[in-house]
């Protein structure tokens, strides 16, 4: 019987052997979208625990890759949901102008946080289109929604994220 | 002109989150698995129920703002 085939009947040497050999790419697949190396590592475990607690649901026929990817993605953002930040950022302190550095790694920390505060959907497209510039085609079918769907989230967690940033007083 | 552009917005968010593809993790997670797979099941608490009804109830009163909640889901 194929190692797929296996692994839908509940055999645990076949889900080691899938888990071995995707452990790796669902870890890329939700560090891109979490950007926490650690906080990844968790959410591997907790995809690949949904998938053996689906084992039932999975067609021996279809890609175990592609359906381990949308559990991954999934696993991301429900992640991002729920240590997404509302808390408003601090004050500037008063005091002399810190030194450029010190100012761009400021502007950085406030960039990152009020990005936190966007809803997790519009972070993931986000971040994968501008950061690591994926094509939106991929994005896509990384996300599970059509293309246009992506490029309005990105286009909606830019003016969202220009707002916030206006609004903290953050210049570019 | 102090408004943020795309592009102005995209450099931010690349210097607050480099790119991430060559992070790896190396470390072997199957043991963590085993022990995920072997532990308790965790009960849904009754406050997570009380919110899930309230939620629900919410919807049913108010259908406008079942739209808000699922914006923010």
């Amino acid at each position: 019987m194929e190692l797929e085939a296996r692994f839908a009947n509940g055999d645990l040497e076949a889900f080691e052997t899938l888990f071995r050999q995707f452990q790796a790419p669902v870890y890329r697949w939700i560090v891109r979208i979490v950007r926490d190396p650690a906080a990844a590592e968790d959410l591997t475990v907790e995809t690949f625990w949904r998938v053996y607690r689906a084992h039932a649901r999975f067609r021996p026929e279809a890609s175990f890759g592609a359906w381990a990817r949308r559990i991954a993605i999934n696993v991301a953002i429900d992640h991002l949901h729920r240590t997404r930040t509302d808390l408003p950022l601090p004050e500037n302190l008063p005091g002399d102008a810190p030194p450029d550095s010190a100012i761009q790694r400021e502007t950085r920390e406030k960039v990152s946080r009020a990005f936190r505060q966007l809803p997790a959907k519009y972070q993931a497209a986000a971040v994968l289109a501008l950061v690591e510039e994926e094509p939106y085609a991929e994005i896509a079918a990384t996300l599970g929604i059509s293309e246009g769907a992506v490029k309005t989230r990105v286009f909606r967690a830019v003016r969202l994220l220009r707002k916030k940033l206006e609004l903290l007083g953050v210049k570019p | 002109m102090n408004e943020w552009s795309d592009d102005q917005i995209q450099k931010a968010l690349k210097a607050a989150f480099p790119p991430a593809a060559a992070s790896e993790s190396r470390r072997d997670l199957w043991p963590r698995m085993l022990r995920r797979m072997n532990a308790p099941a965790a009960r849904v608490h009754w406050l997570d129920w009380a919110v899930a009804a309230v939620a629900v109830l919410l919807c049913l009163v108010l259908p406008g703002a079942a739209s808000l909640l699922f914006y923010f889901l």
